[in-house]
């Protein structure tokens, strides 16, 4: 994937991506952490980690002028997570409308890039469907592409 | 904390690093996966998405 985006630092399990978003407001530590649902199935959860006490949280808007950036290292690291977790799915869907319009974002300004490499679908009108831009999706979810 | 214990890999842009927190505890992301959870039970997985393995052929 050729747009910019952050350097991130996982773990052995390779179940979390750490980044630092670098903006006029500072340096912001945000983490990706992928968390088992069901077998082979994860959650994404993107938050900001508290300078305090070191947990996710979503209830920060940092406003970083960096959101593009963000959003190509969000959807790298799940191409990333999914290469190494074999046969494994990703579910995505924003704790508010805004951070899912957010990880729509995410897909959409990728999706050339994504696109060979995973299958994606959104959920809208009750019913998954494939990605399609111009949607408003409620939930996400991905897997590796099977023409890989 | 990339610089002690990390070794970098040949995934473009990914450092791996030994004890890095892991957050699927906190009350956020615990939240959030019950959510998660709670929309698979209600919706579904699309077709194709399942984790059931293929019968074999006899």
């Amino acid at each position: 994937m050729q747009r910019e985006r952050y350097i991130t630092f996982t773990n052995e399990e390779g179940n979390v991506y750490n980044f630092s978003s670098i903006g006029p407001n500072g340096i912001i530590e945000k983490a990706i952490q992928f968390i088992p649902i069901a077998n082979k199935l994860f959650n994404l959860v993107l938050g900001d980690r508290d300078r305090h006490t070191g947990e996710l949280r979503d209830d920060v808007r940092t406003n970083n002028g960096d959101r593009d950036k963000i959003l190509a290292t969000v959807a790298y690291s799940v191409v990333d997570f999914l290469s190494c977790h074999s046969g494994c799915i990703v579910y995505a869907a924003g704790n508010t409308q805004a951070r899912t319009r957010l990880y729509q974002m995410s897909i959409a300004n990728n999706l050339k890039e994504i696109t060979p490499i995973l299958h994606i679908e959104g959920f809208a009108n009750g019913h998954w469907e494939p990605f399609r831009i111009g949607i408003s999706y409620e939930a996400f979810i991905a897997k590796s592409n099977p023409k890989l | 904390m990339a610089r002690n214990n990390s070794r970098k890999t040949n995934r473009d842009g990914v450092i791996v690093v030994k004890h890095l927190r892991d957050n699927s505890n906190d009350p956020f992301p615990r939240m959030k996966t019950e959510k998660a959870k709670a929309f698979i039970e209600k919706h579904g997985l699309p077709e194709g998405f399942t984790n059931e393995k293929k019968k074999s052929k006899p």
